[in-house]
């Protein structure tokens, strides 16, 4: 199986803009997560967290 | 997010998670035997919401004479287990002592671990004693200053230390104490990272 040619700069920039979006989902949530009760926000947390951690 | 800041101390009510639940299980050990200790790094973020577990707790642990270490150890051992090492002479004397960390977890299963030391740094001795009290669903757990975790996670600078600053600061920007954020990023020599990923 051969790959493609890759261009690094591109890949480069893909990876910054990933991160970019990260941060700006993080910002959204951080507000969702300021605005909601603490039962909302705890519970939903708790179904990711105690996912991973099966 | 309901959280009450007022009075030295941060009261939170929450459904615990199975990290939550962890973190406190082993921090009840230490607040029975009247041992100090903060928690630092990214369970912070977690605590506070964070949709993300983690592998290991970062714990810094006041240094305790070998006498209280061994009491100690006997209540840990009834739960968890020490990752290194199953003697207590070797994990103080070999392990903390040097000084470097062991790790406890609950038996049968690495992850997710308290990774447990005594102080290394200046840095470290300010936050065991400048840490900030959480009654987390009625029980004692002691934090980090969130000022100064902001900066420290900028200093660690992975992406997820970035967005853990980041969260922690969206969360809390009007809480902050904004003297201490801004010592904290000086000393740190991150307030250029602060600009360009939090501001």
């Amino acid at each position: 199986m051969k790959l493609p040619e890759i261009d690094l700069k591109e890949l480069k920039k893909a990876k910054e803009q990933n991160f970019r979006e990260r941060l700006e989902f993080l910002d959204w949530y951080a507000e969702w997560v300021k605005n909601s009760g603490n039962a909302e926000w705890s519970s939903a947390q708790k179904s990711i967290v105690n996912r991973k951690s099966d | 997010m309901k959280i009450d800041m007022s009075g030295g101390q941060i009261r939170l009510d929450k459904e615990l998670n199975d990290l939550d639940r962890f973190v406190m299980d082993f921090i009840q050990i230490l607040e029975k035997n009247e041992v100090n200790y903060v928690l630092v790094s990214g369970y912070l973020s977690i605590l506070f919401g964070r949709s993300r577990s983690s592998e290991d707790i970062d714990l810094i642990v006041e240094k305790i004479p070998k006498d209280r270490f061994t009491a100690m150890w006997k209540d840990i051992m009834a739960s968890f287990y020490c990752l290194p090492t199953d003697n207590p002479d070797i994990a103080y004397e070999t392990y903390l002592m040097a000084p470097t960390s062991v790790r406890f977890s609950r038996r049968g299963a690495p992850i997710p671990n308290i990774e447990f030391k005594f102080p290394k740094v200046d840095l470290d001795r300010w936050v065991l004693k400048n840490s900030r009290r959480v009654l987390l669903n009625g029980k004692t757990i002691r934090i980090s200053p969130v000022e100064l975790q902001i900066a420290y996670k900028l200093f660690l600078n992975s992406e997820k230390d970035i967005e853990d600053a980041r969260y922690l600061y969206r969360l809390f920007a009007e809480k902050l104490d904004q003297n201490l954020l801004k010592s904290s990023l000086e000393k740190l020599d991150k307030v250029d990272d602060f600009n360009k990923y939090l501001k």
